[in-house]
C-alpha cells in the first residue's frame, strides 16, 4: 500500500467518446419507444467515459490505500479480522451457485437448499439452540429479527412487554435495534470488573445512582421483554453470571437475547443454549471468516429456543428423508416450508446474502469440530500474550480474566498529553491498522485489540514491539504524536467541517460565463 | 489445521510467555457448569481438496439452465471480467469498514464515487454508502419519509411494488402500532390513481411505487408527484431492476422525493437472492435523515482533498436508540462491483444496454403473443418485464421448459390473484433470439389443458 | 463568567428572559466546550408549544449528540436561522450569537431553575 500520493477521482479523467465495455450484436429488431416522451432517459451528469483500461488502474491504484488482512495484524477489537481463506472465495464463486435464481422452483436449486440445511444444523450444534433463520442480512439484521421474535412471543402469550434491558457496555446497535422493534431502552449499569451490576451503582464523582438489575427487575418486572447481552462482554470478559441473570429473568417471563459479536471465544467450549439464551445472533464474517469487504455483506443468522421457533422467518428449510427397505440409502430433498403462520414474516427480500453462507460453510467444513476449537483457544492464547506483552505500557483499565481481545486505556499516556488517537494514528505511520478506538464506553480512551486465532508469535511480536515504541515515544516525544500520521497518503482529516458542510458527492464544476 | 498457526514449539512458548500450562487455564472466567464438556458433534476438519469437491458436488446439486426468463427482482445480466478481477485483490474484499480514513482513502474514494452515480442515476442529490437489499431500502425509506414528514405516521405502498418487499415492510412495521402501512389498488396494471387520491390525507408521510412495478408496467411518476405533493406526502420510487435508469428518466427529475430499491443487476449474478444491493437517495435538505453509512469529502491538515465517513451523529455508535437506524454494515463489497459495472459501462454502455433489454424483451413478448394461448392482460409501456396471460396450464408449461433446460417466467397468481393464470416474462441483452425462439418453439409444442 | 442575567438548568440550558415575555434559550459554554465542535442543530417549528423540561431539538457534534430540553415552558417565536450556516457560532459566542430559539413564556418563569453563582458551583463539582 501508499504507492501513489494521489489517484483523482474518476470523474476528472472522463474523456468523451471513450468505451469500457463493447455491447453485443442486436440480434432482434431495435426497442420500440411508445413511451410519453417525458419518461425517456435524459442525459447523465456523472457517469464517467473510460477504457477498460482506465478503470483498471484506478481500482488498482485506489486498492493500494486500503489495508487489508492479508497486510497484516488488523487488531480492531469486536470485528474479529481474521485471515480470509481463498478456498472459500473460489467455491462462493462456482457459477452452480451464482446462476441459481432465488424464485426457481425447489426442486432445481436442492443444492443451494442443502447447503442452508446443512449450515444451518453446523449452527444449531455451536449455539445449543435448535432454530435457525439464516435471512438477516448483517448483525444489526440479525438483532432485529431476534428482537422482533422476543415481541412475538410475548405477543402470542398475550403481553405487551415494552422494555428492553442494555447493559452500558453493549454496541450500539442494541439499542438502536431495540428502539427499531418498537421497545423503550433502560440500561443496566456495568460494575468495575466490566460486567453487569446486580446491584445498584453509585457514580463516585457525580453521586447519581443508576439502578442495577436486581433494582429494575423488582421495579420494572412484567413490563421487561428481555435483555440485550453481549457475551463475552465488549471487554472481552465472560458474565461469569449469565445463567444467574437469565434464570432471574425467566423468572419474570423476560427472554435473553445474546448478542453473539464475540461468539469466536466460545465456538467449542461453551454454548449459550447450555446458559440460557433464548435467541442469539452470529456474525458470519466475523467468527466464520467471511471477508468484511471494506464494509459488507456480512450475514447475521439467528439461532432460538424451541419455543420461538414458530415465529422465524419465512420460509424455513425442511428436509424430508424418505423411509427406505433395509441396506437401501434414502435420498433426502429439500424445500423451503412457508407455511408458517406465526411467522414474524420476511426479514430480506429473499434468503439473506446466500453467497456469504456458502463460504461460511465452507469454513466450518475446513476447520470442522477440532479445528473450530482450536482456533477459539488460539484466539485466546493470542490475545493473552498481548495483554501480558503490553500491560507493563499501557493501563489495563479492567483486570479481569479476558477471553479473545484485551482493552487498554490511555490514562498512563493521558499524563504526557497523548491520548487514543494519537496511538492510532502513530500506529498507521508504523505499518499498522488501529484496534478499535473509544469504545467501549465504560473504559476511558479504550484501545480494543483482538489479534484473532490467525497470527503466529512472529507477527503478534513484531505489532507489540511496535506498541511499546509507540509507548516510549509517548514519554520522550509526546507533541510530536499529535502529527501522527505523517506517513500515510494523507495526515488527520478535518472530520468538523466535512460535518458542518457536507460535500457527498461530486458534482460537475459550473461552467463561468464568459 | 493450515490456516492455523499452531505448532508444538510457538504453543509452548506463548503459553509459557503468559504464565499458564495450557490454554484451558485461560478458559478460568467461564465458571464449570457452563462449560461444554465434550467435544461438537460434528465432522473433524478436512484437506481443502475434500472440502472443494464436496461444495463443488453441492453446487452441481442444482439445475442448470440455458436461459432463465425469470426477472422478478434478481436479473441475470453480463458481468464483465474485470469486476471479479479487481474485486479479488485483498485490500478490496478483505478491508474492514473504513473507520480509520488515512488508512482506508481507497474504500472511501470508491464509495464517494459510488455515491455520485448513485445520485446520477436517480437524478437526487444525496444518497448512503448502500443498504442490504431492495426490500429493506423500502423500510428505510418509509422510515425516513416518516422522520422527515413530522408527525404524519401513514405511509401508502402501492400494490405494483415488489409484493417480497411488502412483505418485509409488513414485518418491520409491525412493531410500530403507531404507524400505518396501506395498500394502494392497481388498476391496468398500474397504481390506481383514484384508489391513491381516496387515500391520500393530512397523515400519509409518503407513497411508495414501483418503476417501473412488479408487473414490469412503467409508472407515470410525473402524473403521481401532482396528487401526493398537493397532499403534502413524499413520492418514493422504487426501482428493483437498476437497468431501468439507463431507459428511464431519473424518478428525482420526474419529482420523486426519494428514490430507492435494488441495484444487485449492476455487475452481480441472481446467487439465489443476495449478497444484493440496496440503495436509497434523496434530497439535500433531509441528508441528516438519511440512515447508513455516508461519506464525503474532507480537507486534511496539509489542505489535501480526502474522504470520510461523514454525519456520523445519526449513528447508533453515537445516537445509540434514537438512531436514524440500526444499520452499521453496507453492502461494501456489492457496492465495489456496482462503481466498476458504472464505471466500464459509461452513459453510452449504460443507454445501450438499456436499449437493448427493451429490445429483447418487446420481441420475445411479440413472439410469446404470436401463440394461441397467450394474450395481453396489461398493456402499459414496459422495460425488461411484462405479463402474459396464458390460457394453458402453468404446470405444464413449466415441466416442458425445464426439461429443455429453460427457466420460465414467474406464475404470477403465487402473488396476485387477480392475475391468476398469468405469467411474468424477463428478457435481457443476454438472451439470445435463438434462446428466444427454442422457448417460443417448445411453447407452441405444449398441449392446452385448460 | 455566566451572565447573572439568564438563568440555567442541570442539563446546561439556559434562559435569558428579554423582559417582554419573551426569552432566548441555548446551551451554556460549559455544555459546547463539553461536546465539542459543533456541526448541527435540529430545532422545532415556529408555533410549537413545550412544557418546561420537555425536549424541543438537538445539538450534534461530530462524537455526540445532545438533547435539548426547555427550561421553562413556551411557545416558539423565533428561530436562530444563523446556525444553518454557522452551527460555530455556539463554540464561539454560545450566549449571544449562539442562542437557539425565542420563546414566549408560558406564566411564570420555571422557579426550579438555577442562578449563575448556583450553575457556577453546578459546573464546578461536575468538572472535577
Amino acid at each position: 500500500m501508499f504507492l501513489r500520493q494521489r489517484e483523482p477521482l474518476i470523474f476528472e479523467r472522463s474523456v468523451p467518446g471513450k468505451r469500457g465495455m463493447d455491447l453485443p450484436r442486436l440480434d432482434v429488431p431495435e426497442a420500440q419507444d411508445t413511451r410519453p416522451v417525458h419518461l425517456r432517459r435524459g442525459g447523465f451528469e456523472a457517469l464517467p467515459e473510460l477504457s477498460e483500461v482506465d478503470v483498471i488502474r484506478h481500482f488498482t491504484r485506489l486498492s493500494k490505500w486500503n489495508y487489508g488482512v492479508d497486510d497484516g495484524i488488523y487488531p480492531l477489537g469486536s470485528c474479529t479480522m481474521k485471515h480470509n481463506p481463498r478456498l472459500n472465495e473460489r467455491v462462493a464463486g462456482l457459477p452452480g451457485f451464482t446462476d441459481t435464481h432465488p424464485m426457481a422452483p425447489d426442486a432445481l436449486v436442492q443444492g443451494n437448499l442443502e447447503l442452508v440445511y446443512t449450515l444451518q444444523e453446523w449452527l444449531k450444534e455451536i449455539t445449543g439452540l435448535p432454530g435457525v433463520t439464516l435471512q438477516p442480512s448483517a448483525g444489526a439484521a440479525g438483532e432485529l429479527t431476534g428482537v422482533m421474535l422476543i415481541r412475538a412471543y410475548h405477543l402470542s402469550r398475550g403481553a405487551k412487554r415494552r422494555v428492553i434491558l442494555i447493559p452500558d457496555s453493549g454496541h450500539g446497535t442494541n439499542p438502536a435495534t431495540a428502539a427499531m422493534a418498537g421497545y423503550e431502552v433502560v440500561e443496566l449499569p456495568s460494575q468495575p470488573d466490566g460486567t453487569i451490576s446486580f446491584k445498584d451503582v453509585t457514580d463516585p464523582t457525580s453521586g447519581k445512582v443508576r439502578k442495577g438489575l436486581l433494582s429494575l427487575v423488582t421495579e420494572l418486572g412484567p413490563e421487561i421483554a428481555g435483555a440485550m447481552i453481549t457475551n463475552p462482554n465488549t471487554v472481552g470478559v465472560f458474565e461469569y453470571r449469565f445463567k444467574e441473570i437469565s434464570d432471574l429473568l425467566h423468572s419474570i417471563g423476560a427472554l435473553v437475547y445474546m448478542d453473539g459479536a464475540n461468539m469466536n471465544a466460545l465456538i467449542g467450549v461453551a454454548r449459550p443454549g447450555d446458559f440460557g439464551v433464548d435467541v442469539m445472533h452470529l456474525n458470519l464474517h466475523k467468527t466464520f471468516s467471511t471477508p468484511h469487504g471494506g464494509g459488507g455483506p456480512g450475514a447475521g443468522p439467528v439461532c432460538c429456543a424451541e419455543q420461538l421457533r414458530p415465529f422465524l422467518p419465512v420460509p424455513v428449510v425442511v428436509r424430508e428423508t424418505p423411509s427406505v427397505g433395509a441396506g437401501e440409502v434414502p435420498v433426502s430433498t429439500y424445500r423451503w416450508d412457508w407455511d408458517r403462520p406465526e411467522s414474524i414474516g420476511k426479514v430480506h427480500t429473499f434468503y439473506g446474502n446466500f453467497g456469504i453462507l456458502v463460504r461460511a460453510l465452507t469454513y466450518c467444513l475446513s476447520h470442522g469440530s477440532d479445528g473450530l476449537k482450536a482456533a477459539t483457544l488460539r484466539a485466546i492464547v493470542n490475545a493473552n500474550y498481548i495483554r501480558v506483552r503490553l500491560q507493563g505500557a499501557y493501563d489495563l483499565h479492567i483486570d479481569s480474566p479476558s477471553l479473545h481481545e484485551v482493552v487498554f486505556s490511555d490514562t498512563r499516556q493521558a499524563k504526557r498529553e497523548v491520548h487514543t488517537l494519537d496511538i492510532a494514528k502513530r500506529l498507521i505511520d508504523h505499518g499498522y491498522h488501529p484496534p478499535t478506538i473509544y469504545f467501549p464506553l465504560i473504559v476511558p480512551g479504550a484501545m480494543m485489540i483482538e489479534p484473532t486465532e490467525s497470527e503466529d508469535k512472529f507477527e503478534l511480536d513484531a505489532f507489540c514491539d511496535t506498541m511499546l515504541t509507540i509507548a516510549r515515544e509517548a514519554e520522550e516525544i509526546p507533541a510530536a504524536l499529535h502529527h501522527a500520521p505523517i506517513l500515510a497518503p494523507l495526515r488527520r482529516l478535518d472530520e468538523t467541517t466535512a460535518a458542518r458542510k457536507p460535500v457527498l458527492r461530486w458534482q460537475k464544476p459550473a461552467i463561468l460565463p464568459a | 489445521m493450515r490456516y492455523l498457526p499452531s505448532s508444538p514449539v510457538e504453543d509452548r512458548a506463548l503459553l509459557d510467555a503468559i504464565g499458564v500450562m495450557d490454554a484451558e487455564t485461560l478458559l478460568s472466567g467461564i465458571p464449570e457448569p457452563l462449560r461444554l464438556r465434550r467435544e461438537l458433534e460434528l465432522p473433524t476438519q478436512s484437506s481443502e481438496q475434500e472440502v472443494a469437491g464436496q461444495m463443488l458436488a453441492m453446487a452441481n446439486r442444482n439445475t442448470r439452465f440455458c436461459a432463465q426468463f425469470l426477472g422478478a427482482g434478481a436479473y441475470d445480466h453480463f458481468v464483465p471480467s474485470a469486476i471479479d478481477a479487481l474485486i479479488s485483490r485483498q485490500e478490496w474484499f478483505t478491508a474492514y469498514t473504513p473507520y480509520q480514513p488515512e488508512i482506508s482513502q481507497g474504500t472511501l474514494q470508491h464509495l464517494f464515487e459510488y455515491q455520485t452515480l448513485i445520485c446520477d442515476l436517480t437524478g437526487l442529490e444525496v444518497t448512503n454508502a448502500s443498504l442490504y437489499d431492495g426490500g429493506t431500502s423500502c423500510v428505510e425509506a418509509a422510515l425516513m419519509a416518516v422522520r422527515v414528514a413530522k408527525k404524519r405516521h401513514t405511509v401508502l405502498v402501492s400494490r405494483g411494488l415488489h409484493p417480497l418487499y411488502r412483505e418485509v415492510l409488513q414485518t418491520n412495521f409491525a412493531p410500530h402500532a403507531e404507524l400505518n402501512l396501506v395498500e394502494v389498488d392497481l388498476k391496468e396494471g398500474i397504481t390506481d390513481l383514484a384508489d391513491l387520491q381516496a387515500k391520500l390525507s393530512g397523515d400519509v408521510a409518503a407513497v411508495l411505487v414501483g418503476y417501473p412495478n412488479f408487473l414490469g408496467a412503467v409508472e407515470d411518476l410525473a402524473a403521481l408527484a401532482g396528487p401526493i405533493h398537493a397532499a403534502g406526502a413524499l413520492l418514493v420510487s422504487v426501482t428493483q431492476e437498476a437497468f431501468a435508469f439507463g431507459w428511464l428518466e431519473a424518478p428525482g427529475k420526474l419529482g420523486a422525493d426519494m428514490a430507492c430499491g435494488e441495484a444487485m443487476s449492476l455487475g452481480n449474478k441472481p446467487t439465489f437472492g443476495g449478497p444484493f444491493l440496496g440503495f436509497l437517495a434523496g434530497k439535500d435538505a433531509h441528508k441528516r435523515e438519511l440512515p447508513g453509512r455516508v461519506v464525503g469529502q474532507a480537507k486534511d491538515l496539509q489542505d489535501r482533498t480526502g474522504y470520510v465517513l461523514t454525519l456520523t451523529a445519526r449513528e447508533q455508535h453515537i445516537r445509540r436508540d434514537k438512531a436514524t437506524s440500526n444499520i452499521c454494515s453496507n453492502q461494501g463489497l456489492v457496492t465495489l462491483r456496482a462503481n466498476i459495472f458504472m464505471q466500464l459501462a459509461g452513459p453510452e454502455g449504460l443507454k445501450g444496454l438499456a436499449e437493448q433489454n427493451a429490445a429483447k424483451a418487446q420481441y420475445l413478448r411479440q413472439r410469446l403473443l404470436e401463440l394461441p394461448d397467450m394474450e395481453v392482460v396489461v398493456d402499459q409501456p414496459f422495460f425488461n418485464e411484462f405479463v402474459l396471460r396464458y390460457r394453458g396450464d402453468y404446470a405444464a408449461l413449466e415441466a416442458a421448459c425445464l426439461k429443455e433446460s429453460l427457466l420460465p417466467g414467474l406464475d404470477l397468481g403465487r402473488y396476485y390473484p387477480e392475475y391468476q393464470g398469468c405469467i411474468l416474462w424477463c428478457a435481457t441483452e443476454l438472451h439470445t433470439r435463438s434462446m428466444i425462439e427454442s422457448l417460443v418453439e417448445l411453447l407452441a409444442r405444449v398441449p392446452t389443458t385448460v | 463568567m455566566y451572565p447573572a442575567d439568564a438563568k440555567y438548568t442541570k442539563n446546561h440550558e439556559f434562559i435569558k428572559p428579554l423582559g417582554d415575555g419573551t426569552a432566548l434559550v441555548g446551551i451554556t459554554t460549559y455544555a459546547q466546550d463539553a461536546m465539542g465542535d459543533v456541526v448541527f442543530v435540529d430545532l422545532p417549528e415556529v408555533g410549537d408549544s413545550f412544557e418546561a423540561g420537555e425536549e424541543f431539538g438537538t445539538v450534534e457534534s461530530v462524537k455526540t449528540v445532545a438533547e435539548i430540553f426547555l427550561p421553562s415552558a413556551g411557545e416558539v417565536l423565533e428561530l436562530n436561522t444563523e446556525l444553518e450556516a454557522h452551527p460555530e457560532y455556539i463554540n464561539e459566542d454560545a450566549f449571544g450569537k449562539g442562542w437557539l430559539i425565542k420563546i414566549r413564556l408560558a406564566g411564570e418563569l420555571n422557579p426550579e431553575l438555577l442562578d449563575a453563582t448556583a450553575y457556577e458551583q453546578l459546573v464546578a463539582e461536575e468538572s472535577h
